[in-house]
Protein backbone atom coordinates (compact mmCIF):
# COMPACT_ATOMS: atom_id res chain seq x y z
CA UNK A 1 0.00 0.00 0.00
CA UNK A 2 0.84 3.06 -0.52
CA UNK A 3 0.31 5.68 2.01
CA UNK A 4 0.88 9.77 2.04
CA UNK A 5 1.78 11.02 4.77
CA UNK A 6 0.27 14.27 5.19
CA UNK A 7 1.20 16.21 8.73
CA UNK A 8 -0.41 19.18 10.18
CA UNK A 9 1.10 21.83 12.35
CA UNK A 10 -1.09 23.39 14.85
CA UNK A 11 0.74 26.84 16.14
CA UNK A 12 -0.01 28.49 18.63
CA UNK A 13 1.35 32.39 18.15
CA UNK A 14 1.35 35.62 20.91
CA UNK A 15 0.67 38.28 18.73
CA UNK A 16 2.59 41.13 19.48
CA UNK A 17 0.64 43.59 20.48
CA UNK A 18 1.29 45.93 23.17
CA UNK A 19 -1.89 45.56 25.34
CA UNK A 20 -4.57 42.67 25.97
CA UNK A 21 -7.01 41.58 23.48
CA UNK A 22 -10.03 42.89 25.08
CA UNK A 23 -8.41 45.74 27.02
CA UNK A 24 -5.18 48.36 26.90
CA UNK A 25 -3.75 47.12 30.05
CA UNK A 26 -0.29 46.42 29.34
CA UNK A 27 1.31 42.92 29.19
CA UNK A 28 5.08 43.21 29.85
CA UNK A 29 6.25 39.42 30.49
CA UNK A 30 7.79 39.19 33.83
CA UNK A 31 5.53 41.77 36.20
CA UNK A 32 4.59 41.77 39.38
CA UNK A 33 1.74 39.64 39.73
CA UNK A 34 -1.70 42.11 39.39
CA UNK A 35 -0.52 44.98 38.52
CA UNK A 36 -1.32 44.61 34.94
CA UNK A 37 -5.20 43.38 35.65
CA UNK A 38 -7.22 46.76 34.66
CA UNK A 39 -10.90 47.29 35.50
CA UNK A 40 -12.11 45.70 32.61
CA UNK A 41 -9.59 42.39 32.87
CA UNK A 42 -11.44 42.14 36.65
CA UNK A 43 -14.54 42.59 34.84
CA UNK A 44 -15.58 45.08 37.64
CA UNK A 45 -19.26 45.95 36.81
CA UNK A 46 -20.15 48.28 34.60
CA UNK A 47 -16.77 47.63 32.04
CA UNK A 48 -17.01 46.93 28.84
CA UNK A 49 -14.37 44.78 26.64
CA UNK A 50 -12.84 46.67 23.89
CA UNK A 51 -11.31 44.69 20.99
CA UNK A 52 -7.81 45.56 20.17
CA UNK A 53 -7.61 46.72 16.60
CA UNK A 54 -4.22 45.55 16.40
CA UNK A 55 -4.67 41.67 17.51
CA UNK A 56 -6.98 41.68 14.70
CA UNK A 57 -4.57 43.21 11.87
CA UNK A 58 -1.98 40.60 13.48
CA UNK A 59 -4.36 38.09 12.79
CA UNK A 60 -5.07 38.65 9.71
CA UNK A 61 -1.91 38.94 8.57
CA UNK A 62 -0.53 36.14 10.01
CA UNK B 1 -38.02 76.26 43.98
CA UNK B 2 -38.93 72.83 43.72
CA UNK B 3 -41.35 73.28 41.37
CA UNK B 4 -39.22 74.67 38.73
CA UNK B 5 -37.68 73.08 35.91
CA UNK B 6 -33.89 71.95 35.22
CA UNK B 7 -34.36 74.94 32.37
CA UNK B 8 -35.50 76.93 34.96
CA UNK B 9 -33.38 76.53 37.75
CA UNK B 10 -30.33 76.72 35.45
CA UNK B 11 -31.43 79.64 34.44
CA UNK B 12 -32.02 81.15 38.19
CA UNK B 13 -28.47 79.61 38.71
CA UNK B 14 -27.02 81.60 36.02
CA UNK B 15 -29.10 85.00 37.39
CA UNK B 16 -27.76 84.06 41.05
CA UNK B 17 -31.44 84.23 42.47
CA UNK B 18 -30.01 80.93 43.63
CA UNK B 19 -26.86 79.42 44.79
CA UNK B 20 -26.02 75.88 43.84
CA UNK B 21 -26.09 75.12 47.47
CA UNK B 22 -29.05 76.46 48.32
CA UNK B 23 -30.60 74.20 45.61
CA UNK B 24 -28.62 70.81 47.16
CA UNK B 25 -29.86 71.97 50.61
CA UNK B 26 -33.46 72.03 49.13
CA UNK B 27 -33.72 68.63 47.65
CA UNK B 28 -31.65 66.72 50.37
CA UNK B 29 -33.87 68.44 53.03
CA UNK B 30 -37.41 67.24 50.53
CA UNK B 31 -35.52 63.50 50.50
CA UNK B 32 -35.44 63.73 54.03
CA UNK B 33 -38.78 64.72 54.34
CA UNK B 34 -39.78 61.75 51.57
CA UNK B 35 -38.00 58.85 52.75
CA UNK B 36 -41.51 56.42 52.62
CA UNK B 37 -40.99 56.66 49.31
CA UNK B 38 -37.89 54.60 49.59
CA UNK B 39 -36.93 55.94 46.20
CA UNK B 40 -32.77 56.75 47.18
CA UNK B 41 -30.59 53.79 48.28
CA UNK B 42 -27.21 56.30 49.01
CA UNK B 43 -27.57 59.88 50.28
CA UNK B 44 -23.91 61.76 51.52
CA UNK B 45 -24.89 65.00 51.77
CA UNK B 46 -21.16 66.18 52.01
CA UNK B 47 -20.20 64.67 48.81
CA UNK B 48 -23.61 66.53 47.21
CA UNK B 49 -22.50 69.79 48.85
CA UNK B 50 -19.11 69.56 47.66
CA UNK B 51 -20.17 69.50 44.19
CA UNK B 52 -22.56 72.28 44.84
CA UNK B 53 -19.78 74.35 45.91
CA UNK B 54 -17.79 73.87 43.17
CA UNK B 55 -20.70 74.61 40.95
CA UNK B 56 -21.03 78.00 42.60
CA UNK B 57 -17.43 78.73 41.63
CA UNK B 58 -17.81 77.74 38.04
CA UNK B 59 -20.88 80.13 38.18
CA UNK B 60 -18.67 82.50 39.96
CA UNK B 61 -16.27 82.09 37.17
CA UNK B 62 -18.61 82.78 34.12
CA UNK B 63 -17.72 79.01 33.38
CA UNK B 64 -21.50 77.30 33.59
CA UNK B 65 -23.51 75.37 31.18
CA UNK B 66 -27.23 75.39 31.44
CA UNK B 67 -27.20 72.61 33.72
CA UNK B 68 -24.11 73.80 36.51
CA UNK B 69 -25.42 73.56 39.86
CA UNK B 70 -28.59 71.67 38.66
CA UNK B 71 -29.20 68.78 41.14
CA UNK B 72 -29.68 65.28 39.40
CA UNK B 73 -29.50 61.93 40.66
CA UNK B 74 -28.92 58.84 39.14
CA UNK B 75 -30.17 54.96 39.27
CA UNK B 76 -28.41 52.66 40.80
CA UNK B 77 -27.18 50.88 37.68
CA UNK B 78 -24.75 53.33 37.30
CA UNK B 79 -21.49 53.16 38.73
CA UNK B 80 -20.16 55.93 41.23
CA UNK B 81 -16.76 56.75 42.87
CA UNK B 82 -18.45 58.68 45.94
CA UNK B 83 -21.81 56.63 46.15
CA UNK B 84 -22.35 52.83 46.43
CA UNK B 85 -23.35 50.98 43.39
CA UNK B 86 -25.71 48.21 44.29
CA UNK B 87 -27.88 47.91 41.04
CA UNK B 88 -30.52 47.30 43.98
CA UNK B 89 -29.00 43.67 44.69
CA UNK B 90 -27.44 41.89 47.65
CA UNK B 91 -24.74 40.87 45.34
CA UNK B 92 -23.30 44.64 45.07
CA UNK B 93 -24.08 45.90 48.84
CA UNK B 94 -21.55 48.28 49.75
CA UNK B 95 -19.84 48.18 46.64
CA UNK B 96 -18.06 51.35 46.04
CA UNK B 97 -16.74 51.41 42.61
CA UNK B 98 -13.14 52.87 41.47
CA UNK B 99 -14.76 54.87 38.22
CA UNK B 100 -17.20 56.65 37.09
CA UNK B 101 -20.07 56.04 34.84
CA UNK B 102 -19.71 57.73 31.48
CA UNK B 103 -23.11 59.44 32.02
CA UNK B 104 -22.49 60.32 35.19
CA UNK B 105 -19.10 61.81 35.00
CA UNK B 106 -20.36 63.79 30.89
CA UNK B 107 -22.97 65.42 33.98
CA UNK B 108 -20.54 66.11 36.58
CA UNK B 109 -18.56 67.41 34.12
CA UNK B 110 -21.87 69.62 32.69
CA UNK B 111 -21.90 70.87 36.48
CA UNK B 112 -24.72 69.01 37.78
CA UNK B 113 -24.61 68.16 41.39
CA UNK B 114 -25.54 64.05 42.46
CA UNK B 115 -27.76 64.10 45.34
CA UNK B 116 -27.89 60.12 45.31
CA UNK B 117 -28.38 56.95 44.15
CA UNK B 118 -31.86 56.01 43.24
CA UNK B 119 -33.86 52.47 43.93
CA UNK B 120 -34.96 50.28 41.11
CA UNK B 121 -35.37 46.48 40.49
CA UNK B 122 -32.54 44.42 40.94
CA UNK B 123 -30.28 44.44 37.97
CA UNK B 124 -32.18 46.24 35.93
CA UNK B 125 -34.93 43.54 36.04
CA UNK B 126 -38.72 44.07 36.76
CA UNK B 127 -41.30 46.46 35.66
CA UNK B 128 -43.01 47.51 39.28
CA UNK B 129 -39.64 48.06 41.45
CA UNK B 130 -41.01 45.16 43.64
CA UNK B 131 -37.81 43.69 43.00
CA UNK B 132 -35.22 45.53 44.99
CA UNK B 133 -33.08 43.83 47.73
CA UNK B 134 -33.78 47.25 49.64
CA UNK B 135 -37.69 47.22 49.43
CA UNK B 136 -40.20 48.80 47.57
CA UNK B 137 -40.31 51.85 45.99
CA UNK B 138 -43.94 53.46 46.62
CA UNK B 139 -46.03 56.04 43.88
CA UNK B 140 -45.90 59.42 44.85
CA UNK B 141 -49.52 59.67 42.82
CA UNK B 142 -50.95 56.56 44.97
CA UNK B 143 -48.81 54.82 47.91
CA UNK B 144 -50.23 51.66 47.75
CA UNK B 145 -49.44 51.56 44.17
CA UNK B 146 -46.18 50.69 42.31
CA UNK B 147 -44.33 53.51 40.33
CA UNK B 148 -43.59 51.21 37.66
CA UNK B 149 -39.87 49.91 37.03
CA UNK B 150 -37.28 49.30 36.42
CA UNK B 151 -36.42 52.99 36.80
CA UNK B 152 -38.91 53.22 39.69
CA UNK B 153 -37.03 54.87 42.23
CA UNK B 154 -36.20 57.65 38.94
CA UNK B 155 -39.76 58.17 38.48
CA UNK B 156 -40.85 58.53 42.07
CA UNK B 157 -37.99 60.88 42.72
CA UNK B 158 -38.99 63.08 40.48
CA UNK B 159 -42.78 62.63 40.49
CA UNK B 160 -42.18 63.80 43.58
CA UNK B 161 -39.99 66.73 43.48
CA UNK B 162 -37.59 65.50 45.60
CA UNK B 163 -35.02 65.46 42.51
CA UNK B 164 -35.36 67.90 39.22
CA UNK B 165 -34.37 65.22 37.56
CA UNK B 166 -32.87 61.28 37.82
CA UNK B 167 -30.90 59.11 34.96
CA UNK B 168 -32.59 55.68 34.21
CA UNK B 169 -32.30 53.04 31.80
CA UNK B 170 -34.48 51.30 29.87
CA UNK B 171 -34.09 47.69 28.08
CA UNK B 172 -37.54 46.59 27.76
CA UNK B 173 -39.21 49.66 28.64
CA UNK B 174 -37.76 50.45 32.03
CA UNK B 175 -37.80 54.22 31.63
CA UNK B 176 -41.24 54.32 29.80
CA UNK B 177 -43.44 52.26 31.42
CA UNK B 178 -42.14 54.10 35.59
CA UNK B 179 -42.87 57.54 33.52
CA UNK B 180 -45.88 56.59 32.54
CA UNK B 181 -47.02 55.02 36.08
CA UNK B 182 -45.56 57.96 38.14
CA UNK B 183 -46.63 60.61 35.92
CA UNK B 184 -43.58 62.51 34.31
CA UNK B 185 -41.34 62.33 31.32
CA UNK B 186 -38.59 59.96 30.73
CA UNK B 187 -36.68 59.13 27.59
CA UNK B 188 -35.15 56.43 26.05
CA UNK B 189 -32.66 57.36 23.28
CA UNK B 190 -31.70 54.99 20.11
CA UNK B 191 -29.66 52.65 21.34
CA UNK B 192 -25.87 54.12 21.01
CA UNK B 193 -26.53 57.16 22.00
CA UNK B 194 -25.68 56.78 25.81
CA UNK B 195 -22.70 55.48 26.65
CA UNK B 196 -23.13 51.78 28.42
CA UNK B 197 -19.43 52.14 30.26
CA UNK B 198 -20.20 52.35 33.87
CA UNK B 199 -23.65 50.89 33.31
CA UNK B 200 -24.06 47.39 35.32
CA UNK B 201 -24.90 45.02 32.20
CA UNK B 202 -28.07 43.22 31.70
CA UNK B 203 -28.87 42.88 28.33
CA UNK B 204 -26.43 44.66 26.00
CA UNK B 205 -28.02 44.98 23.04
CA UNK B 206 -30.86 46.28 24.32
CA UNK B 207 -29.58 48.68 27.41
CA UNK B 208 -29.88 52.38 27.16
CA UNK B 209 -29.02 55.02 29.62
CA UNK B 210 -32.06 58.02 29.38
CA UNK B 211 -33.27 60.65 31.39
CA UNK B 212 -36.55 61.53 33.38
CA UNK B 213 -37.64 64.60 34.38
CA UNK B 214 -40.63 66.59 34.25
CA UNK B 215 -40.60 68.62 30.54
CA UNK B 216 -39.20 67.41 27.20
CA UNK B 217 -37.31 70.35 27.15
CA UNK B 218 -35.84 69.31 30.63
CA UNK B 219 -35.12 66.57 28.83
CA UNK B 220 -33.66 67.61 25.42
CA UNK B 221 -30.66 70.23 28.20
CA UNK B 222 -30.19 66.89 29.81
CA UNK B 223 -29.18 64.83 26.54
CA UNK B 224 -27.00 67.67 25.84
CA UNK B 225 -24.30 66.82 28.73
CA UNK B 226 -25.15 63.42 28.59
CA UNK B 227 -25.46 61.94 24.76
CA UNK B 228 -22.26 61.17 22.42
CA UNK B 229 -19.52 58.95 21.45
CA UNK B 230 -17.18 57.11 23.94
CA UNK B 231 -14.79 54.84 22.32
CA UNK B 232 -14.93 52.88 25.99
CA UNK B 233 -17.97 51.62 24.79
CA UNK B 234 -18.10 49.61 21.35
CA UNK B 235 -21.33 50.00 20.13
CA UNK B 236 -21.38 53.52 20.74
CA UNK B 237 -22.29 55.32 17.55
CA UNK B 238 -19.94 58.24 16.72
CA UNK B 239 -21.96 61.15 15.33
CA UNK B 240 -21.29 64.76 14.67
CA UNK B 241 -22.29 66.58 18.45
CA UNK B 242 -26.07 67.80 18.30
CA UNK B 243 -28.11 70.52 20.18
CA UNK B 244 -31.35 68.17 21.23
CA UNK B 245 -33.14 71.44 21.62
CA UNK B 246 -33.16 72.50 18.58
CA UNK B 247 -36.25 70.80 17.61
CA UNK B 248 -38.49 72.42 20.35
CA UNK B 249 -40.39 75.18 18.80
CA UNK B 250 -41.31 72.95 15.60
CA UNK B 251 -45.28 72.74 15.03
CA UNK B 252 -47.04 69.48 14.41
CA UNK B 253 -48.58 71.32 11.38
CA UNK B 254 -48.35 68.15 8.68
CA UNK B 255 -47.18 65.72 11.58
CA UNK B 256 -48.19 62.20 10.47
CA UNK B 257 -48.87 60.79 13.79
CA UNK B 258 -48.89 56.43 13.21
CA UNK B 259 -51.24 54.75 15.33
CA UNK B 260 -50.34 51.02 15.37
CA UNK B 261 -53.49 49.06 15.22
CA UNK B 262 -52.26 46.07 17.46
CA UNK B 263 -51.50 48.90 20.49
CA UNK B 264 -55.45 49.86 20.32
CA UNK B 265 -56.17 46.04 20.63
CA UNK B 266 -57.31 43.63 23.21
CA UNK B 267 -55.92 44.20 26.71
CA UNK B 268 -56.06 48.15 26.43
CA UNK B 269 -57.66 49.23 29.38
CA UNK B 270 -60.55 52.07 28.13
CA UNK B 271 -59.24 54.79 30.87
CA UNK B 272 -55.90 54.55 29.66
CA UNK B 273 -57.15 54.73 25.97
CA UNK B 274 -59.75 57.28 26.62
CA UNK B 275 -56.76 59.85 27.79
CA UNK B 276 -54.31 58.63 25.01
CA UNK B 277 -56.98 59.69 22.68
CA UNK B 278 -57.25 63.34 24.16
CA UNK B 279 -53.77 63.57 23.66
CA UNK B 280 -54.23 62.62 20.45
CA UNK B 281 -57.38 64.74 19.33
CA UNK B 282 -54.87 67.45 21.07
CA UNK B 283 -52.20 66.94 18.38
CA UNK B 284 -54.70 67.18 15.60
CA UNK B 285 -56.20 70.26 16.86
CA UNK B 286 -52.46 71.75 15.95
CA UNK B 287 -52.90 70.67 12.93
CA UNK B 288 -51.46 67.05 12.98
CA UNK B 289 -52.88 64.46 11.33
CA UNK B 290 -53.78 60.82 12.65
CA UNK B 291 -52.40 57.29 9.97
CA UNK B 292 -53.36 53.75 10.74
CA UNK B 293 -50.48 51.79 10.70
CA UNK B 294 -49.80 48.33 11.78
CA UNK B 295 -46.85 46.57 13.24
CA UNK B 296 -48.20 42.59 12.57
CA UNK B 297 -45.58 41.17 15.03
CA UNK B 298 -45.52 43.85 17.76
CA UNK B 299 -46.95 41.13 20.01
CA UNK B 300 -44.09 38.75 19.44
CA UNK B 301 -42.00 41.44 20.98
CA UNK B 302 -42.72 39.91 24.46
CA UNK B 303 -41.42 36.53 24.33
CA UNK B 304 -38.34 37.22 21.80
CA UNK B 305 -37.71 40.06 24.33
CA UNK B 306 -37.88 37.31 27.14
CA UNK B 307 -35.46 34.82 25.03
CA UNK B 308 -32.84 37.66 24.61
CA UNK B 309 -32.70 39.46 27.42
CA UNK B 310 -32.27 36.49 29.67
CA UNK B 311 -29.21 34.81 27.56
CA UNK B 312 -27.88 38.31 27.48
CA UNK B 313 -28.43 38.59 31.10
CA UNK B 314 -27.07 35.94 32.13
CA UNK B 315 -23.94 35.97 30.31
CA UNK B 316 -23.02 39.59 31.79
CA UNK B 317 -24.09 37.71 35.12
CA UNK B 318 -21.17 35.28 35.26
CA UNK B 319 -19.21 38.08 36.52
CA UNK B 320 -20.40 38.07 39.85
CA UNK B 321 -19.07 34.92 41.32
CA UNK B 322 -18.09 36.12 45.11
CA UNK B 323 -13.89 36.15 44.09
CA UNK B 324 -13.09 39.43 42.92
CA UNK B 325 -16.05 41.76 44.69
CA UNK B 326 -19.61 41.61 45.60
CA UNK B 327 -21.34 39.10 48.21
CA UNK B 328 -19.29 36.14 48.92
CA UNK B 329 -20.95 33.52 50.84
CA UNK B 330 -19.62 33.09 54.23
CA UNK B 331 -19.56 29.05 54.55
CA UNK B 332 -18.34 27.42 51.85
CA UNK B 333 -16.14 23.90 50.75
CA UNK B 334 -14.69 24.50 47.71
CA UNK B 335 -14.14 27.14 44.83
CA UNK B 336 -16.97 25.40 42.89
CA UNK B 337 -19.26 25.32 46.35
CA UNK B 338 -18.19 29.17 47.34
CA UNK B 339 -19.15 30.62 43.58
CA UNK B 340 -22.67 28.46 43.71
CA UNK B 341 -23.20 29.90 46.99
CA UNK B 342 -22.55 33.48 46.65
CA UNK B 343 -24.50 33.80 43.66
CA UNK B 344 -27.54 31.44 45.67
CA UNK B 345 -27.17 33.93 48.66
CA UNK B 346 -26.68 37.43 46.51
CA UNK B 347 -29.09 37.07 43.63
CA UNK B 348 -32.63 37.48 43.99
CA UNK B 349 -35.76 35.70 42.32
CA UNK B 350 -35.95 37.31 39.24
CA UNK B 351 -32.00 37.53 38.21
CA UNK B 352 -32.09 33.82 39.41
CA UNK B 353 -34.94 33.22 37.06
CA UNK B 354 -33.64 35.05 33.88
CA UNK B 355 -30.18 33.29 34.30
CA UNK B 356 -31.42 30.38 34.20
CA UNK B 357 -33.95 30.74 31.48
CA UNK B 358 -31.38 32.68 29.62
CA UNK B 359 -28.46 29.26 29.97
CA UNK B 360 -31.00 27.60 28.60
CA UNK B 361 -31.83 29.00 25.80
CA UNK B 362 -28.46 29.04 25.16
CA UNK B 363 -27.56 25.71 25.25
CA UNK B 364 -26.29 23.30 23.02
CA UNK B 365 -29.30 21.65 21.04
CA UNK B 366 -31.44 24.87 21.89
CA UNK B 367 -29.63 27.52 21.03
CA UNK B 368 -30.91 27.40 17.22
CA UNK B 369 -34.49 26.79 18.71
CA UNK B 370 -34.64 29.68 21.02
CA UNK B 371 -31.98 32.64 20.71
CA UNK B 372 -31.20 32.42 16.99
CA UNK B 373 -34.92 32.78 16.17
CA UNK B 374 -35.77 35.12 18.71
CA UNK B 375 -32.92 37.23 16.83
CA UNK B 376 -34.58 36.38 13.46
CA UNK B 377 -37.69 37.64 14.93
CA UNK B 378 -36.24 40.52 16.42
CA UNK B 379 -35.52 41.66 12.81
CA UNK B 380 -38.74 41.43 11.31
CA UNK B 381 -40.10 43.57 14.13
CA UNK B 382 -37.23 45.97 13.21
CA UNK B 383 -37.70 45.96 10.01
CA UNK B 384 -41.71 46.32 9.98
CA UNK B 385 -40.63 50.06 12.04
CA UNK B 386 -39.21 51.05 9.16
CA UNK B 387 -42.03 50.10 6.96
CA UNK B 388 -44.25 52.08 9.33
CA UNK B 389 -41.90 55.33 9.42
CA UNK B 390 -42.67 55.54 5.32
CA UNK B 391 -46.16 55.97 6.17
CA UNK B 392 -45.71 58.55 9.35
CA UNK B 393 -43.19 60.63 10.98
CA UNK B 394 -43.82 60.07 14.56
CA UNK B 395 -45.55 56.83 16.19
CA UNK B 396 -48.40 57.00 18.79
CA UNK B 397 -49.88 55.49 21.54
CA UNK B 398 -49.81 53.67 24.87
CA UNK B 399 -47.40 53.20 27.23
CA UNK B 400 -49.28 50.29 29.21
CA UNK B 401 -52.21 48.44 29.02
CA UNK B 402 -53.54 50.20 32.28
CA UNK B 403 -52.30 52.24 35.11
CA UNK B 404 -49.94 51.55 38.17
CA UNK B 405 -51.15 48.60 39.38
CA UNK B 406 -51.30 47.83 43.47
CA UNK B 407 -48.27 45.67 44.99
CA UNK B 408 -48.17 42.57 44.83
CA UNK B 409 -50.90 41.86 42.19
CA UNK B 410 -48.85 40.85 39.31
CA UNK B 411 -45.56 39.82 41.70
CA UNK B 412 -46.83 36.61 41.94
CA UNK B 413 -47.23 36.16 38.15
CA UNK B 414 -43.77 36.57 36.37
CA UNK B 415 -45.77 36.53 33.14
CA UNK B 416 -48.48 39.13 33.99
CA UNK B 417 -45.53 41.33 35.27
CA UNK B 418 -43.56 40.87 31.93
CA UNK B 419 -46.49 41.90 29.90
CA UNK B 420 -46.35 45.03 31.51
CA UNK B 421 -43.97 45.93 28.60
CA UNK B 422 -46.20 44.90 25.62
CA UNK B 423 -45.82 48.60 23.91
CA UNK B 424 -42.48 49.12 24.84
CA UNK B 425 -40.57 46.11 24.42
CA UNK B 426 -41.12 46.28 20.35
CA UNK B 427 -39.47 50.11 20.10
CA UNK B 428 -36.43 48.80 22.40
CA UNK B 429 -35.93 45.65 19.90
CA UNK B 430 -35.53 47.64 17.32
CA UNK B 431 -33.79 50.23 18.75
CA UNK B 432 -35.54 53.69 17.96
CA UNK B 433 -35.86 56.49 20.92
CA UNK B 434 -38.85 56.31 22.53
CA UNK B 435 -40.48 58.62 25.53
CA UNK B 436 -43.38 58.68 27.44
CA UNK B 437 -45.05 61.67 28.65
CA UNK B 438 -47.76 62.70 31.22
CA UNK B 439 -51.17 62.87 29.42
CA UNK B 440 -54.03 62.45 32.13
CA UNK B 441 -55.39 60.40 34.77
CA UNK B 442 -56.88 57.10 34.95
CA UNK B 443 -58.44 54.68 36.98
CA UNK B 444 -57.93 55.79 40.68
CA UNK B 445 -56.38 58.83 39.87
CA UNK B 446 -53.20 57.24 39.01
CA UNK B 447 -50.73 58.96 36.13
CA UNK B 448 -51.62 57.62 32.22
CA UNK B 449 -48.73 58.04 29.83
CA UNK B 450 -48.61 58.63 26.19
CA UNK B 451 -45.86 57.27 24.08
CA UNK B 452 -43.74 58.80 21.39
CA UNK B 453 -41.47 56.85 19.18
CA UNK B 454 -39.41 58.45 16.04
CA UNK B 455 -36.69 57.02 13.89
CA UNK B 456 -33.34 56.33 14.99
CA UNK B 457 -31.34 59.39 15.53
CA UNK B 458 -34.25 61.63 15.77
CA UNK B 459 -34.46 62.79 19.39
CA UNK B 460 -34.94 66.44 18.29
CA UNK B 461 -37.91 66.37 16.59
CA UNK B 462 -39.21 63.27 19.18
CA UNK B 463 -38.85 65.94 22.12
CA UNK B 464 -40.20 68.78 19.53
CA UNK B 465 -43.35 66.66 18.84
CA UNK B 466 -43.73 66.10 22.82
CA UNK B 467 -42.79 70.16 23.72
CA UNK B 468 -45.61 71.03 21.68
CA UNK B 469 -47.97 68.85 23.37
CA UNK B 470 -46.74 70.67 26.94
CA UNK B 471 -46.49 73.89 25.61
CA UNK B 472 -50.43 73.17 25.40
CA UNK B 473 -51.26 71.23 28.32
CA UNK B 474 -50.06 70.92 31.71
CA UNK B 475 -50.48 66.97 32.98
CA UNK B 476 -47.11 67.44 32.92
CA UNK B 477 -46.85 70.26 35.67
CA UNK B 478 -49.38 68.61 37.94
CA UNK B 479 -48.27 67.49 41.39
CA UNK B 480 -49.19 64.50 43.65
CA UNK B 481 -51.07 65.33 47.04
CA UNK B 482 -48.21 64.39 49.04
CA UNK B 483 -45.98 66.68 47.51
CA UNK B 484 -48.18 69.76 47.62
CA UNK B 485 -48.21 68.79 51.28
CA UNK B 486 -44.94 69.33 51.88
Amino acid sequence: MNWEVVIGLETHVQLSTQSKVFSDASIVFGAAPNTQASVIDMALPGTLPVLNKGAVERAIRF
Amino acid sequence: MFEKSVAELGRALLAKQVSAVELARLYLDRIGRHKELNAFLDVRPEVTLLQARAADERIARGEATPLTGVPVAHKDIFVTRDFASTASSRMLKGYMSPFDATVVEKLGNAGMVTLGKLNCDEFAMGSSNENSYYGNVLNPWDTSAVPGGSSGGSAAAVAARIAPAATATDTGGSIREPAAFSGVTGIKPTYGRASRWGMIAFASSLDQAGIMTCSAEDAALIFNGMLGFDPKDSTSVDRAQEDYTRGLTQGVKGLRIGLPREFFGEGLQPDVEKAVREALAEYVSQGAKLVDISLPNAALGIPVYYVIAPAECSSNLSRFDGVRYGHRAAQYGDLDDMIKKSRAEGFGPEPRRRILIGAYVLSHGYYDAYYLQAQKVRRIIADEFQQAFGQCDVIAGPVTTSVAFGFGEKAADPVAMYLSDLYTIPGSLAGIPGMSIPCGFGARNRPVGLQLMTNYFEEAKLLGVAHQYQLATDWHKRLPPIVSDR
